[in-house]
């Protein structure tokens, strides 16, 4: 098997665990200002466990949907990197409150 | 459950001190005891978890209170701990569920101003992180005047 292919088994068992993480996390905060953006942080994480187990099957797509996905990647990864960076900053203000 | 309780010496030197090192819950039921609230009262007003009934019974026998309901001539529980039971139960109004890690916040804290200050201030962090920003507002302005009004009247 390629060496490729073994990483990719490593960030598929590696997304999978962040989306056991964040689903077992999520029962610990009912609101405030983490639990608001827990809900973004878990429809994203799931959106890329579903993604990353989608991957053998990426080699059967069109170019252009191809593109596609690539670019939804990009996307939802820019997405994921801001609200967590929203986060941060939500609890540095609120421990500087 | 018609009995009532008050502290003894050592309840108060706990709640001051922690000489004996009492865990949370044995604590929290020694906080909640003034000398007025009957058995089943303190037991309602307890979460399941901490087995208030069994507490009772542990700080009966190891001397931190003592039954009055025969006695009624004796001598009612002294101020301390009274602004922690205050502050808890405030809590508990606005916070009936999942409050057991805001209440030991306050529970953990020394029975001073500033202790309990600083403790009101870190329970009200997390309340606004993992509960609710505007609880977390309206608690840390009411858990705040009962404190300073404590201190008014000392």
């Amino acid at each position: 098997m390629d060496i490729a292919n073994y990483i990719f088994i490593i960030a598929a068992a590696l997304m999978a665990y962040c989306l056991f993480l964040v689903l077992k996390l999520k029962s610990q905060f009912s609101g405030g200002l983490v639990g608001k953006y827990w809900k973004y942080l878990t429809v994203l994480v799931i959106i890329f466990t579903l993604g990353y187990f989608a991957l053998p099957f990426f080699n059967q797509l069109p170019e252009h949907i191809l593109r596609l996905t690539v670019a939804g990647v990009f996307v939802f990864g820019a997405l994921y990197v801001l609200i967590t960076i929203k986060l941060i900053k939500s609890i540095i203000e609120a421990f500087s409150d | 459950m018609s009995e009532v309780y008050r502290r003894t010496a050592k309840g108060d030197e706990e709640i001051e001190k922690r000489t004996y090192k009492l865990d949370h819950f044995h604590r929290f039921v020694l906080i909640m005891i003034n000398g007025k609230k009957n058995a089943a009262t303190i037991i309602s007003n307890s979460s399941e978890q901490w087995h208030a009934d069994e507490c009772l019974r542990d700080l009966e026998q190891q001397g931190f209170i003592v039954n009055i309901a025969d006695s009624p001539n004796s001598m009612p529980s002294s101020k301390t701990g009274d602004i922690q039971q205050n502050l808890i139960a405030t809590i508990q109004k606005h916070l009936p569920n999942n409050n057991t890690k805001v209440i030991n916040r306050i529970l953990n804290a020394d029975n001073t101003h500033k202790k309990l200050s600083d403790a009101i201030d870190s329970a009200c962090i997390f309340i606004k992180l993992t509960i609710s920003e505007d609880t977390a507002k309206k608690l840390k302005i009411e858990l705040h005047q009962i404190l300073d009004l404590k201190e008014d009247r000392t």
